[in-house]
């Protein structure tokens, strides 16, 4: 299999030539953010993996929490990564088998807890696991198990077929996250960036845009009486407001790295540069976590503010940046429902 | 050898190289009659259901039960095609959950299997099954349900607390109440609602006197909305005065945004690439009826319907005219012959799911974990889509619209205003 890899990345590496040597920009975006924020996702993962190993081998409260902290890391590298939609992450499923997200149907928890009841050892082998259904594979329901009372009853019969599933995922982050990085290390790989700035852009624009209508209008509803605190991402670790501070540090490196060489208009620049320093401040700004801010009379004006800092940054973006540049950002895959 | 083919397919359809191209208005005359057209078949069809629904209800039987579940699946075929009108139209996407909003968390309406559940931590109302409770108390409210009418399902129930998955009228309750739940999983088979469900003398399921007139508000709440639509669009109507009174690059720019989102974030990602990821039938579209393939085609079919002018209608009459195709075409004939090609070729995809439900391979069960020649073909399709979206944003470039069609959603002036 290994050997095959070699082989194709050597057959890559005669077919593309000096057709796929990248421009400055896409190449600093390269090995300046895309290779250090996969790096970081496979070293978290791994040492997540590790952790899960230990607490599912010698169960235990401070073994558990061990796992529980080692989590944040790892989910947190991800969301500096979340914005990344091209390449390797693209085949096989990878970006929805690293996070299903929103689940607005609940299938996490419908599959969880028909994974763990068949107990079928089979269904966790790593090649049919990651062949199987995505809702069970990544963070959200590595989440979900590590915060379920079920997981601190070490002596319960139940305990061990859980275990086994945590283990399975924890297994599945790593190797996804491994593959990443090591994809993305050979000398082409900057060719899945389009070479004009479009992937660049699209990231921006794409990652904007699920702040503003995944991340922060679906706990906020329409209204106080509407708010679903419970509908923020990673409601259960409390790292709702941690993955937008991520997100937003990862989309202002893309800008500096793979846009604003290509910008041509330096108060445009700046305006942009003054957006994100906005964003990042009412971000700061938040008072409370976000699943309590949003159902919070005073919090919840924070979170406002914060949205309308974004979908400003994210209207710069669409309306001046893309035409500056000359270019297009086509359609959004999250547009529809 | 296969561009040469397609090409030469295009110009016979088009000698547009001789022929001047209509003007933008010309094309969004006819643009708003397909409408009219597509939106009056479906209208026409709902109302074919709604005797079909009081039939069954005056009679129940196996024979009138079939006779409604075969009105719906025709009426359903028109509507399809007309969900290329709805993303660009304001009038059109703000309306369409009443009439097609999905999925559904279907404990709301009805009784549902044990292995349903009892609970969601998203829904409160996830098994308040109205149809058996005349008084629901829910998250601190007490909703009076004992008088269930088109203003209970309308007005109280849909989209209860807010929560999408609370589907109450539109084409998928009623799917429900004519089918039940299809609790064979990926295997073969479609829900199987007996129709003593609606038999008051020897009901089953219990209640059959509330499930009747369940399935008779939601049919008749159906027929009034696809009404109202269908006005709009008519002479004089806001839908058409919308797309043929303002700026023309704006109108036309509103055809190529319902083509592409429907094409891209909607068909090929949350209908069906969410449910292939998951391996689960509770993410198909028509999952009660099987119907799936049908409505994916359908919807195929209304993206190409917009892009070349045409739309054949249930009776058979062929409309054909002023097109955004002949507009590309006199741009760019490449850039219109390859989206025509990526068009068809969607529709072949299509059609070899159409052709696979009808071989007794349905859907839910191509979709189903391990079944590696069933996924491909789910897969094909959405590849199919996926490149049509890429052929769309280049006939957008070809008119110079990309402004206004990718840009135009985001407002600098009222950031609030955005996403809502």
């Amino acid at each position: 299999m290994r050997r095959l890899a070699r082989l194709i990345h050597l057959a890559a590496l005669l077919c593309a030539g000096p057709l796929f040597a990248a421009d400055a920009p896409n190449q600093a975006l390269t090995v300046d953010h895309i290779q250090p924020a996969y790096a970081r996702l496979a070293a978290a993962s791994a040492a997540l993996r590790a952790r899960v190993d230990a607490f599912c081998a010698a169960p235990g409260g401070d073994a558990l929490n061990a796992v529980q902290h080692t989590h944040a890391p790892a989910f947190l590298a991800w969301q500096g990564v979340q914005h990344i939609r091209v390449g390797p992450v693209q085949l096989f499923m990878r970006e929805f088998r690293f996070q299903l997200w929103p689940d607005k149907r609940g299938s996490v928890g419908r599959h969880l807890q028909r994974l763990i009841a068949e107990a079928d050892p089979a269904a966790l082998a790593p090649q049919r696991f990651a062949t199987g259904s995505v809702a069970v594979q990544g963070f959200s329901a590595f989440e979900q198990l590590i915060h379920d009372p079920a997981m601190a009853r070490f002596d319960d019969p139940g305990f061990a077929p859980r275990c086994r599933v945590l283990r399975a995922i924890a297994a599945n982050l790593d190797s996804m996250a491994a593959e990443l990085d090591r994809a993305w290390r050979i000398p082409e790989a900057s060719a899945a960036l389009a070479g004009d700035g479009t992937a660049a852009l699209v990231a921006v624009h794409t990652q904007l845009e699920r702040i503003l209508t995944q991340k922060l209008d679906l706990p906020l509803g329409s209204d106080l009486a509407h708010a679903r605190g419970r509908r923020a991402e990673a409601w259960r670790s409390g790292l709702s407001r941690a993955a937008i501070g991520e997100n937003l540090a990862a989309v202002a490196t893309v800008y500096r790295l793979g846009l604003r060489p290509r910008l041509g208009d330096a108060a445009l620049g700046r305006e942009i540069e003054a957006a994100f320093a906005a964003a990042h401040t009412a971000l700061d700004a938040l008072a409370m976590p976000l699943p309590a801010a949003v159902a919070d009379p005073a919090a919840r004006a924070q979170v406002e503010a914060l949205r309308a800092a974004v979908s400003q940054l994210k209207a710069l973006v669409s309306q001046r940046l893309a035409p500056a540049l000359g270019l297009s950002l086509g359609f959004n895959s999250l547009d529809g429902d | 050898m296969k561009h040469t083919i397609l090409i030469a397919a295009a110009s016979l359809l088009l000698p547009v190289s001789a022929v001047a191209a209509p003007t933008p208005a010309a094309v969004m005359q006819h643009y708003a009659d397909i409408a009219h057209a597509t939106y009056s078949d479906a209208l026409s069809t709902a109302k074919t259901l709604q005797s079909a629904v009081d039939q069954l209800i005056a009679t129940p039987s196996e024979a009138t039960l079939a006779t409604a579940r075969t009105a719906w699946v025709v009426a359903r075929s028109p509507y399809q095609q007309t969900e290329a009108f709805r993303f660009g139209n304001a009038i059109v996407d703000d309306w369409e959950g009443k009439v097609n909003a999905w999925p559904l968390d279907e404990g709301l309406i009805d009784y549902v299997d044990p292995g349903y559940g009892s609970e969601s931590d998203q829904n409160p109302y996830y098994a308040a099954n109205v149809i058996a409770n005349p008084t629901l108390t829910l998250s601190g409210r007490r909703i009076d349900a004992s008088r269930i009418d088109k203003a209970l399902l309308g007005s109280t129930l849909h989209e209860v607390d807010e929560i999408e998955s609370n589907v109450a009228t539109g084409y998928h309750a009623i799917e429900f109440l004519l089918w039940g739940q299809d609790l064979n999983g990926t295997g073969p088979g479609a829900g199987a609602r007996p129709a003593s469900d609606y038999d008051r003398a020897h009901c089953t399921g219990g209640n059959c006197d509330r499930r009747a007139a369940y399935l008779k508000a939601a049919t008749d709440l159906l027929v009034d909305e696809l009404g109202w639509m269908v006005a709009q669009w008519a002479p004089g109507g806001e839908a058409r005065a919308a797309v043929t009174g303002g700026a023309p690059d704006a109108a036309l720019a509103t055809i190529f945004t319902g083509m592409g989102s429907l094409s891209y974030g909607e068909l090929a990602g949350e209908r069906m690439k969410l449910g292939l990821m998951l391996h689960d039938p509770e993410e198909e579209h028509d999952c009660f009826s099987d119907n799936t393939a049908r409505s994916h085609f359908d919807d195929a079919l209304g993206i190409r319907n917009v892009y070349t002018g045409t739309y054949t209608r249930i009776d058979g009459t062929r409309l054909s005219g002023p097109s955004l195709a002949e507009l590309v075409a006199a741009q760019d004939p490449a850039t219109d012959a390859a989206l025509r090609g990526s068009l068809d070729q969607t529709l072949a995809r299509m059609q070899a799911l159409v052709d696979s439900t009808r071989n007794g391979e349905a859907y839910d069960q191509l979709i189903g974990e391990g079944n590696a020649a069933g996924n491909a073909k789910v897969q094909a399709a959405i590849d199919a889509l996926l490149a049509q979206t890429r052929a769309i944003e280049s006939a957008v470039g070809a008119l110079g619209l990309e402004r206004i069609a990718f840009e135009g959603s985001d407002s600098l002036d009222n950031p609030r205003a955005v996403g809502q």
